[in-house]
């Protein structure tokens, strides 16, 4: 039990570069399974479910992301600390994108999908304000927001123990660098 | 029981030196003033990493490994004890 918190608090710090990424890879090619049977668009800080996608559009999509990321935060890691290797910051990203899947679950029987056409339309025919929001449509928002804190947070710590950082400058280029890949990824896929 | 070495005073928290030093054999007694070792200075903690460093040849992998601990969270380890020492102006 105390080994498991220890897991959800920080998997970086007690697992081994092996089974991080082996565990990580297996979850990776879940997430893209995942994605394609709830067809649902992963963009880092936020999902789309509108469109309609092929097995290849979301193998590239979660490899940019995979991509960008590494390499973004391979590139802050050596100026933090000329030490860390590339498969520590892999590994990190393949753990912490993990719970972004569980997102997809929330596409069961076209939920998110609906929800989120609703609310385009409602944008288009300018009638945001009178639409209603069901206390179920709240929960799920809620686990959605949760679920992406703690991929940050696993991101966050997972830099950390792969870097050693330790100074608010270089929190504040980690969090500026998870927007700027987002913002990147976004731009990407959704050229695809 | 085996009495522990005391490094810092219980008083102030300073590091503490040796001023007496004394033979078991011949009961002889130097006195004077001489600072502690660079290791005693360290941790309880420090000291153990130390040991174990040593006594798996200085594989980080192994020390990782032995402590159920991830490689780059011994890395880390080492990297705060180096400047740990560097900060005690050795």
């Amino acid at each position: 039990m105390k080994k498991l918190l220890q897991f959800i608090k920080n998997p970086f710090e007690i697992s081994s570069d092996k089974n991080l990424t082996i565990t990580g890879i297996i979850l990776f090619i879940t997430g893209i399974i995942l994605a394609y049977f709830f067809q649902i668009q992963l963009q880092i800080l936020r999902v789309n479910p509108l469109v309609k996608l092929t097995i290849t559009d979301i193998i590239i999509g979660h490899l940019i992301i995979l991509s960008a990321l590494t390499i973004l935060y391979f590139i802050l890691g050596k100026i933090i600390n000329r030490k860390i290797r590339l498969l520590d910051i892999l590994n990190t990203v393949l753990i912490s994108i993990t719970p972004l899947y569980l997102i997809f679950f929330q596409n069961i029987n076209g939920y998110l999908y609906n929800e989120v056409y609703q609310i385009e339309e409602a944008i288009k025919s300018g009638g945001i304000l009178n639409i209603k929001t069901s206390f179920f449509s709240v929960i799920i928002s809620i686990i959605g927001i949760l679920i992406t804190i703690y991929f940050i947070y696993l991101l966050f710590v997972g830099f950390k123990t792969a870097t050693n950082a330790k100074k608010i400058w270089q929190y504040v280029l980690f969090f500026t660098l998870l927007l700027i890949a987002d913002f990147i990824c976004s731009g990407l896929i959704n050229s695809i | 029981m085996k009495a522990k070495l005391p490094t810092q005073c219980p008083s102030c928290e300073t590091l503490l030196s040796v001023s007496q030093l004394s033979c078991e054999t011949c009961q002889t007694v130097v006195q004077g003033n001489y600072p502690l070792p660079v290791f005693l200075k360290l941790s309880p903690k420090e000291q153990e990493f130390i040991l174990q460093f040593f006594l798996t040849s200085g594989s980080l992998k192994e020390m990782a490994s032995q402590l159920g601990i991830s490689y780059p969270t011994v890395r880390n380890q080492l990297d705060d004890m180096i400047q740990h020492i560097k900060d005690l102006n050795i």
